[in-house]
């Protein structure tokens, strides 16, 4: 049990964003969150990352509540990619991946050689070697969304979790970004959108009106009832002739 | 461009400790040297060495009084000054994540003026209370009040909150600045309004080493802090969120850091009065020479402010003969063509 | 053109001092600086914005055409002291216009044109104009000087105590008392030749110099001073001494480390009521002269060369001639004859 919460509840002007959510996020899974929109996704993930405090229930990182631990010492095991997070500063792609080495630095632990190691090794994994250089304002939307994973990496979290890694990608880029997340060594946590994508994930839990709806295998939750439910949404399922898998299509008309 | 060559400054911030100290001297040794009157090298060093070593030079009493007690000490202050508001802005606009954050956004210099015209107009404290310690007072209070707005109108962390701060900052600038003309306009007349509009355009003529006793702690207190969180300013790049996720606690570090910054901004607006356009400008220009890294952006704003001040005081005294012009006027004058002149070569080679 | 005019009127009368009670034939027209004002008989009642021209009108008995005064400096000439306590103080600063309007006077007096003037801070001449309140301002303030230049205004050239006499001899007749004028003015500059007369005698040796210090806005700061045109630049010229400061402003302010190496010969200091800057008490000012590291070894404070006087002396006002006294009278003891 690597990471968990119980109760989880956060509400902001009388408005509930998410109540009572408990789950457990077994360790190397891959675990699909989907919801439409408003449905509590993002707020969930703050929470699960250690930004947002919970009003009500708890996050277990580790089996220690997360109110117990230091930020620093979370983002050593936790590590958040957000959706649209820019900045308008000069800095280079190297830059802004050696941030993830923040939790492990301070004044009196400086950089060192295995930082250096971390960051090379980072941004190889999201396939950004010969990137060093450039600058942050000069990349593409997909080269940015790896920048991000490559902080996140860098981090060398056991969780990652990610924010809808694929919005605004284009779709060569939305696959590469998937199957980069789901090749990765770590226990992953990915909102997502695109609910075939979704089928890629070990499991996949559903937020409606911020409540755990449902969580189950791919098989087990994309269902025709329950997204005709969730979604407000006619889905067929067909079978790709390529591979033999099962692709959703949906229509508007109940 | 050094600003991309990481590895040369990455592992080493010590070189700092080579840079720093001998262009300082050299800017200190500047200020002693040029004033309103013509006093020759040889008899400024030769003070110098009267008083550092006990050297015994005979030197001409006004002279050594000149170059000792009133360059030297202003010199030190204006470095001191220079240092403070130009980390004072690196640390507001890191974590505001707003380009125009000056040290005054948070309503620093309103409250200061309202203080200063509290104790000269009103009389406020029967004259037991100085200029400064009204317009330290005053600084405090506005702060006070930006911090309890800012804090009541809530927020949390992240974009929000910077922009709360910001407009909680504006909200009490301009109250405090309402107070101070309606204070000006009931009880001042032209004369005192103009000695006080003097006054806040900054003013280091005063200056003497008591004041340096005062500066001196307040720029360690910048430089230390911001030194000791450079990671936590750098971690701010993609927002508050983005910092609280790479293990920043983000309240901590902008109450901490903001608090800090209006404090030592104040005791400076409180000795000099409000000179403008180093703490907003002198962070730019750096970012654009340095890079966007605080480990290097921390020690060269501080730097730049301290060498620029002194070079800024000096021209305030030479520049019209006899007559001594604010110096808020000169950094403008000058800041304002250096900072365009970077801009311009900044996008031409970016 | 202005400036012209009024020193000729101001020549005329001079010349035309009667050996017998001269009447004012109303109605009258003056140039005032730039405005013409025409007066059917003498003013029944006036509010003064000004201390110069409050006393003026004193010197010259015109008290009971008085129901209000303001902008006061420093306290009223003891001769004054039980007259004045008869008159409503309206302000002691600035008035706001509908209180001295309230007080539907049939002339205002003013000093200096930053009250009444083209950007007046009670109101311009033409505001009070419209409302058939008729204005005189002090020639002092507008002959030869810029309002709209310098913080104080500035002057094109050196003050001239002429100008002084002028706004004396303009009020007299203005309010039909142009023996009492005359007389002042006579007065006036029999105490101004015999102070001069004494300066001469000290036979003072070339390249004596002064600073008047007026006030400073905290202690340790630049100092301001008297520049090269004002009323200390107009004593300095008939005493025959130079001014250490060169800027021409009005109050410019100057660094002490410009003010040490130049070391005056001697230094006049302003002593006020007012208590707005730490520097405004006389003895605070002499405290800062004795203990600075550099003013304390100028040679007029080693040698305590120093004269308080009036800080209203230093604007024009008669008591500039009684500091000119003062000065020549102070002079001797320091021992600088040649």
């Amino acid at each position: 049990m690597i990471l968990s919460c119980e109760n989880l509840g956060w509400e902001t002007q009388g408005k509930e964003i998410v109540r009572d959510i408990s789950i457990t996020v077994n360790e190397g899974e891959k675990l699909g969150l989907i919801g439409p929109n408003g449905s509590g996704k993002s707020t969930f993930l703050r929470m699960l990352a250690g930004i947002r405090k919970p009003n009500m229930g708890s996050v277990y990182l580790d089996g220690q509540s997360m109110t117990q631990q230091r930020q620093r010492d979370i983002a050593q095991r936790v590590a958040l990619v957000e959706q649209h997070a820019d900045t308008a500063d000069r800095i280079s792609v190297r830059d802004a991946v050696e941030l993830g080495r923040t939790p492990w630095l301070s004044a009196l632990r400086g950089w060192g050689s295995q930082d250096d190691a971390i960051v090379a090794r980072a941004l190889t994994d999201v396939d950004l070697t010969g990137f060093n250089h450039r600058h942050w304002h000069t990349l593409s939307g997909g080269e940015r969304q790896r920048v991000h994973i490559a902080r996140a990496l860098a981090q060398q979290p056991k969780v990652l979790l990610l924010d809808e890694p694929t919005n605004h990608l284009d779709i060569r880029h939305q696959l590469s970004i998937l199957h980069l997340v789901t090749r990765l060594p770590v226990t992953a946590v990915i909102a997502l959108h695109d609910l075939n994508q979704a089928m890629l994930c070990d499991r996949i839990c559903v937020l409606q009106n911020g409540q755990l709806r449902a969580v189950g295998t791919p098989d087990e939750i994309l269902t025709g009832d329950l997204l005709g439910e969730v979604f407000g949404v006619c889905a067929h399922f067909l079978t790709d002739p390529a591979d033999q898998s099962r692709v959703i299509r949906f229509h508007t008309a109940m | 461009m050094t600003a991309i060559d990481r590895p040369f400054y990455r592992r080493s911030h010590w070189h700092w400790g080579l840079v720093v100290p001998p262009v300082l001297l050299a800017a200190l040794l500047f200020g002693a040297s040029l004033g309103e009157t013509n006093i020759p090298a040889n008899v400024v060093l030769q003070v110098l060495a009267n008083k550092l070593f006990d050297a015994g030079y005979p030197v001409d009493r006004i002279d050594e009084g000149i170059v000792w007690n009133y360059r030297m000490s202003r010199a030190v202050v204006a470095a001191c000054c220079g240092a403070g508001l130009a980390l004072s802005g690196v640390i507001l606009q890191a974590l505001l994540r707003n380009a125009l954050a000056d040290p005054y956004l948070l309503g620093i210099s309103a409250g200061a003026s309202t203080g200063a015209v509290a104790v000269t107009v009103i009389g406020l404290g029967g004259g037991l209370i100085s200029l400064s310690l009204g317009a330290f007072t005053g600084a405090l209070m506005a702060f006070g009040f930006v911090a309890l707005l800012a804090h009541a109108a809530g927020g949390g962390a992240g974009l929000r909150a910077a922009s709360v701060i910001v407009l909680a900052g504006i909200a009490g600038s301009q109250m405090f600045n309402a107070i101070t003309t309606f204070l000006i306009t009931k009880s001042a007349n032209a004369e005192q309004s103009r000695a006080i509009m003097f006054w806040l355009m900054g003013n280091m003529s005063g200056v003497r080493w008591p004041d340096v006793i005062t500066v001196v702690p307040a720029a360690v207190l910048g430089v230390g802090v911001c030194v000791w969180n450079t990671r936590a300013l750098d971690a701010f790049t993609f927002g508050a969120d983005s910092a609280a996720s790479l293990g920043v606690s983000v309240k901590r570090v902008q109450l901490t850091l903001i608090g800090i910054a209006a404090l030592v901004t104040a005791v400076m607006v409180s000795v000099v009065g409000a000179i403008g356009f180093v703490g907003l400008v002198i962070p730019h220009a750096m970012r654009f020479m340095v890079g966007h890294r605080h480990g290097i952006l921390v020690p060269a704003s501080a730097l730049a402010g301290a060498v620029f001040l002194i070079f800024a005081d000096v021209i305030s005294r030479v520049i019209i003969p006899g007559q001594v012009l604010p110096i808020g006027v000169v950094t403008a004058l000058v800041g304002a063509p250096v900072f365009a002149l970077i801009l311009i070569n900044g996008r031409a080679s970016g | 053109m202005t400036s012209k005019l009024i020193t000729l009127t101001a020549l005329a009368s001079v010349l035309s001092v009667p050996a017998f009670a001269n009447e004012t034939a109303y109605p009258l027209s003056l140039e005032n600086c730039g405005h013409t004002i025409t007066f059917e008989k003498a003013p029944e009642s006036t509010v003064t914005i000004g201390q110069s021209t409050t006393e003026i009108l004193y010197l010259l008995g015109q008290q009971d055409k008085i129901t209000g005064t303001s902008v006061w400096f420093n306290p009223v000439l003891p001769a004054f002291k039980d007259i004045n306590d008869q008159i409503e103080r309206i302000a002691d600063n600035d008035p706001s216009f509908e209180s001295v309007v309230g007080k539907k006077p049939e002339l205002v007096t003013v000093m200096y044109e930053w009250h009444v003037g083209a950007e007046g801070m009670v109101a311009t001449r033409e505001m009070f104009h419209d409302v058939n309140v008729p204005t005189y301002v002090m020639p002092t303030d507008c002959a030869a000087k810029d309002n709209t230049v310098g913080s104080d205004g500035t002057r094109s050239e050196l003050f001239s105590i002429d100008q002084l006499y002028n706004s004396i001899e303009q009020l007299a007749e203005i309010y039909d008392a142009q023996d009492a004028g005359a007389a002042l003015v006579r007065d006036l500059k029999t105490r101004e030749a015999q102070a001069i007369a004494k300066a001469e005698a000290l036979n003072l040796s070339q390249g004596s110099s002064a600073l008047f210090w007026f006030s400073s806005a905290d202690m340790e700061s630049d100092p301001y001073v008297a520049g090269q045109k004002g009323v200390p630049a107009y004593m300095m010229d008939k005493l025959g001494i130079d001014n250490v400061v060169t800027s021409g402003e009005e109050w410019p302010l100057v660094g002490w480390e410009t003010i040490a190496k130049a070391d005056p010969t001697f230094i006049v200091l302003a002593k006020m009521d007012r208590r707005r800057f730490p520097a405004d008490d006389i003895e605070k000012k002499r405290a800062f002269l004795m203990t600075d590291p550099v003013t304390k070894e100028m040679s007029a404070v080693k040698a305590g060369r120093i004269i308080t006087i009036d800080a209203h002396a230093m604007s024009p006002t008669v008591r500039a001639i009684y500091a000119l006294e003062q000065i020549a009278e102070e002079l001797p003891g320091f021992g600088l004859t040649q």
